[in-house]
């Protein structure tokens, strides 16, 4: 008997654990009901704007680091201040993980703050038809779009209707640390993929570990590759696939080449210093240490980067973008930074317009707001920014360097994880002998091609 | 009945805690495993199709297979390492509180960011145990960037945690009776004999606890591999538990997850009962035959 009651304390324990941790995996009880995630998705707008004379509450919500954070906190104080018993903006920062775990749940659950950052992906994602934002058509006469580019404001929309505006251009390019170069004894910075090979030659003669170029996601080098060999960006608008197998072991056989040389970083060593996942160059102690040279990275993090290593006596440059052998196409490819949306639900959006507005385009809000958030794409903010002497060194370089590329505009899919996190696994099997090439790009594209069907599914395409 | 009463009313807590937190979202997470549910879109019910697809989906079997094995290598060398520890901290030693708080303290650390961070420091090219084991003529060992080395790094994290087992262990040991050894020495048994023989036997209920429950968690195993080598080289340390948040929270295939969530939970029902239907032929417990 006894035994029968230790045993049943035991399977007892034992169902407990194993249900704790089921609950909490699956997430199912840890989201909101189905019914309450679709309110979150096609709900209304919960009433009109607070009646004249009102005191108007809006939520901010953005990511960043403390640089950021203390930027936006003095825009909207500022703001606070000039409406005051008007409007009333309460900042809502996060730092930089679990972007989209957070957003997906808030939004699912229908708690968004009323103005909230949004990453460019996520807007054909939560908004595939345009109904998931706020229409901002319906308050342009707050907003001036007249600062922005029109072409460029278009990858804001979705199903045709203005869901947010694009803060800024990010475009890929690559910036090298000026001075460990000079300290190696190579005083001209490289321009073509052949002085790169020279200029590893004579670093890892020094530094065997060394690699002149890493990017914090290894698909980026090979969609630079196969923009420059073919024109095309990965997808077309209608999320077709612009690249055949053949172009993804051209592009695989092409890096793993150059990481042989040490040109670009080996997945080896990344794995060995940096990790699986992506990490930010500003926070990778290799490069920070001189150990990697350069990046292929987004301008959007160069003043972090610049600063980093400005830190410890280092100058970051903007290099000349280097075309491959036989390139039809001799530039980058570029993206809109993050966006700003309001929520659907908001019940102030005419407010919420107007605090847009001032961190956008007023002169005051922008010279608050600085380059925090990488380059920005209004044209009164620019010129504020470098009216104020905030548009410098590196930064001024990125601003120069993306007025002067060619770019090819990514697809709103092309940052999806599976993208990413399936390319670097097949690259990172063909790279350490656990698959030819021919095998992973087999691989890459087949489980892109059944994301691509999904998501095309998904969004009606 | 007024005892009752508050008795109830201690762990109404708890209760409110199990059926809200633990058991809503358990059964919650089986409907949604029979859905698509992506968390932005309405659900639609598709059967087993979750299901069908995580039997062929490469990804979700190598991490069944790696679980598997972290599950294998770590159970046993965890066991042992605690009850050695446990065996050692049962001996009548000066300032034995304090090493028996010092060996607890890893089980408190556990796999948190801090731990996280340092171990990756100690196992980098050039970190503190290369350079350890170069005093003594060793090779550098690719820890992280190696399939073999990342699964020796999560393993030891684990291994380095057996401060519950070992306090376990430790109350089991006090329990068996002296004067069995006592009479076993006057018979002229050595000790490891009376380890083999006495101690062993006597405690096997504890290490049928510890191993039941130490099986559970390396199954459910997610902090120390997402922490320190994420998926690991050629997904060597890409662990069930982490397959099901990847797909949950970073795919937001919320159907697929429960379903790989109730998979995992099924095998360790199963590998329980299969322990369970084993312990007549070798748990002994002191009751037997009553």
């Amino acid at each position: 008997m006894k035994k029968w009651k230790k045993s049943s304390a035991v399977l007892a324990a034992v169902l407990t654990a194993t249900v704790s941790f089921t609950g909490c995996g699956s997430t199912g009880g840890n989201t909101a009901p189905a019914t309450t995630a679709a309110s979150g998705y096609s709900g209304e707008a919960k009433s009109d704007a607070a009646p004249a004379g009102e005191l108007a509450k809006l939520s901010f919500s953005w990511w960043g680091n403390d640089d950021r954070h203390q930027a936006t906190q003095e825009a909207i104080d500022a703001f606070n201040a000039a409406h005051a018993g008007a409007i009333e903006v309460t900042g809502e920062p996060s730092g930089f993980g679990n972007l989209e775990e957070t957003f997906a749940t808030r939004y699912a659950g229908g708690t968004e703050a009323d103005i909230m950052t949004v990453n460019y992906p996520w807007l054909i994602k939560y908004s595939p038809d345009g109904t998931g934002f706020y229409d901002l058509d319906k308050v342009k006469d707050i907003i001036d779009f007249s600062q922005y580019d029109a072409g460029f404001l278009e990858t804001g929309k979705t199903g045709g209707v203005m869901q947010a505006i694009p803060y800024g251009q990010n475009t890929l390019g690559v910036y090298l640390n000026k001075s460990a170069f000079e300290r190696a004894g190579i005083n001209e910075i490289p321009s073509t993929f052949e002085a790169y090979k020279e200029a590893a030659k004579t670093i890892t003669a020094q530094n065997p570990n060394a690699y002149l170029i890493v990017s914090p996601t290894f698909r980026f080098a090979a969609v630079y590759y196969l923009q420059q060999k073919t024109g095309k960006g990965e997808f077309d608008e209608n999320l077709n696939m612009n690249y055949t197998v053949e172009d993804y072991k051209e592009a695989m056989t092409w890096y793993k080449e150059l990481a042989d040389l040490h040109v670009f970083c080996s997945r080896q060593d990344y794995l060995e210093n940096v990790g699986n996942d992506p990490v930010s160059i500003a926070q990778n102690a290799k490069f920070i240490d001189g150990g990697y040279l350069g990046v292929l990275e987004w301008t959007g993090g160069i003043a972090s980067n610049a600063q980093t290593l400005a830190d410890k006596g280092d100058e970051l440059i903007v290099a000349p973008l280097p075309t491959i052998d036989g390139a039809v196409f001799k530039g980058t490819m570029a993206k809109p930074s993050l966006t700003f949306a309001i929520s659907k639900n908001s019940k102030n959006p005419e407010a919420a317009a107007e605090f847009l507005q001032y961190i956008l385009n007023d002169p005051e809000g922008t010279k608050l707001m600085g380059s925090k958030r990488g380059m920005v794409a209004s044209k009164s903010a620019k010129a504020t920014l470098e009216a104020d002497g905030q548009i410098t060194g590196a930064v001024k370089q990125a601003y120069d360097f993306t007025d002067e590329a060619e770019v090819i505009n990514n697809s709103p899919i092309f940052e999806d994880a599976v993208f990413t996190s399936s390319y670097e696994s097949n690259y990172e099997k063909y790279e350490l002998g656990a698959s030819t090439v021919d095998e992973a790009a087999q691989a890459f594209f087949d489980e892109a091609s059944a994301q691509v069907a999904k998501l095309k599914a998904e969004y009606g395409k | 009945m007024k005892n009752s009463k508050i008795g109830l009313l201690y762990i109404l807590p708890w209760i409110i805690g199990m059926v809200f937190l633990t058991l809503y979202p358990f059964i919650n997470a089986l409907f949604i495993s029979f859905t698509d549910y992506n968390l932005v879109r309405e659900p639609n019910f598709i059967g087993f199709a979750n299901y069908a697809k995580l039997f062929k989906d490469k990804d979700f079997l190598g991490t069944l297979r790696q679980t598997l094995k972290y599950t294998v290598i770590t159970v046993p060398l965890q066991l042992a390492f605690a009850l050695f520890i446990a065996f050692i901290l049962n001996f009548k030693l000066k300032a034995i509180n304090f090493y028996r708080t010092a060996y607890y303290v890893p089980s408190l650390l556990g796999g948190n960011v801090a731990v996280a961070v340092l171990w990756r420091f100690l196992f980098q090219q050039d970190g503190f145990i290369n350079h350890f084991l170069g005093i003594f003529g060793v090779s550098p060992v690719k820890w992280l960037s190696s399939a073999s080395g990342a699964m020796a790094v999560i393993v030891l994290l684990k291994v380095w945690q057996f401060g519950s087992a070992m306090l376990i262990f430790l109350a089991a040991l006090k329990d068996v009776p002296q004067d069995l050894y006592e009479a076993a020495s006057v018979d002229g048994a050595t000790k490891s004999y009376s380890f083999f023989k006495i101690t062993i036997p006597l405690i096997t209920p504890t290490i049928f606890f510890n191993l039941v429950m130490q099986l559970v968690n390396a199954f459910q195993e997610f902090n120390g591999p997402y922490l320190i080598t994420k998926k690991g080289p050629l997904n060597s340390t890409y662990l069930t538990s982490m397959f099901i948040y990847d797909n949950a929270f970073q795919l937001f295939n919320m159907g697929y997850a429960s379903a790989a969530s109730w998979i995992l939970f099924l095998i360790i029902v199963s590998v329980t009962v299969v322990l369970f239907a084993t312990q007549d032929r070798w748990v002994f417990y002191s009751d037997k035959g009553e």
